[in-house]
């Protein structure tokens, strides 16, 4: 269980929406990930046609909704978006993300900051996107976020956990839960992401744009279970020297 | 009755006044849930939507919910 400003969640696995090719697919793979949280974004809109179908699909699901700041290049911005998001969701939930580079999509920290505690502040529940930065995640911390999102690689990137060391960090210090968005491209990775203790992890691209989305949201949803199994377990201390597992009798060697 | 130009989303539009938001969203065929509206960059609510009318040069932004990480 993933429990978020009070609400218990099921599932450790979030999804996004983003890059699958119809809302049909995106449905099921939701659906076969078993998520209980999913990221949306804002977008102007101004006729039907282009009005898409993800919300109806995603409603239907009755998965709880993460509107993201998507677009947001600074605070104000990611304010703006984010009441927007609660006027058309009536709901306090938001990812705040806020990156003005569209080169790497690297979160700005000292926007981020300041939005977040603005929204905090309005009464949003805050889940930040931000860098693997293990004092920004506690000043986040202290402002009132509700969790942490640091990344793992640039967004879309499929890359991994290039920053598992400050990953570690942020782990350890945090009293909030630790959500390691963007840049997950494998299950492995994000089994490798449960193992070391985060509790939860968020997955795009790597579902959205495989071969076939539904297999790999299965496959992702799966990994973040067993990892999350693993790390509860509490894994075996690692060693530079080698640990016997049988023990070291003498009884093959000659006798003198 | 009276033409306005108002401005929706970047684009030009004449309508004719007098016309609420609600009105607006309904023309542009719009579903009410989902979308939220700013009218001159304040966001207006839903239950504000039936009695707030536009004015010549208004400037509205219609958002919506789209897929996304």
């Amino acid at each position: 269980m993933l429990t978020l400003a009070n609400h218990t969640f099921p599932s450790r696995l979030l999804t996004g929406t983003g890059k699958f090719s119809n809302p049909s697919i995106m449905k099921n793979a939701v659906k076969a990930a078993q998520s209980s949280i999913v990221t949306l974004a804002m977008k102007r809109v101004a006729s039907h046609s282009a009005q898409d179908e993800t919300l109806s699909a995603l409603k239907a699901l009755g998965v709880t909704l993460l509107p993201n700041t998507s677009g947001a290049k600074n605070a104000k911005e990611a304010v703006f978006a984010a009441e927007l998001a609660y006027e058309a969701l009536g709901s306090p939930w938001v990812k705040l993300e806020i990156h003005p580079d569209q080169r790497y999509l690297l979160p700005d920290p000292i926007e981020t900051l300041l939005a977040a505690e603005a929204l905090v502040k309005k009464g949003f529940h805050v889940l930040p996107y931000c860098g693997a930065d293990p004092v920004l995640c506690k000043r986040l911390e202290e402002v009132g976020c509700v969790a942490v999102m640091p990344l793992g690689a640039p967004i879309g990137s499929n890359q991994g956990l290039q920053t598992k060391p400050f990953l570690q960090i942020i782990v350890e210090q945090s009293s909030i839960p630790v959500i390691v968005d963007a840049g997950i491209g494998k299950p492995s990775e994000a089994m490798a992401a449960m193992e070391m203790g985060v509790d939860a992890v968020l997955v795009n691209t790597a579902i959205a744009t495989a071969q076939n989305p539904v297999a790999m949201a299965e496959a992702f949803a799966s990994a973040v279970v067993t990892g999350r199994k693993a790390f509860e377990a509490g894994l075996g201390a690692t060693s530079d020297l080698a640990q016997a597992s049988s023990p070291l009798t003498a009884f093959l060697e000659p006798t003198l | 009755m009276t033409q306005i130009n108002i401005n929706v989303n970047n684009q030009p539009m004449s309508v004719i006044s007098p016309i609420s938001l609600s009105e607006l969203i309904a023309l542009k065929q719009l579903k009410d849930d989902g979308t939220a509206v700013a009218k001159n960059a304040a966001i207006i609510s839903k239950n504000e939507w039936p009695t707030t009318y536009l004015s010549d040069n208004d400037t509205v932004d219609i958002f919506t919910l789209v897929a996304g990480g």
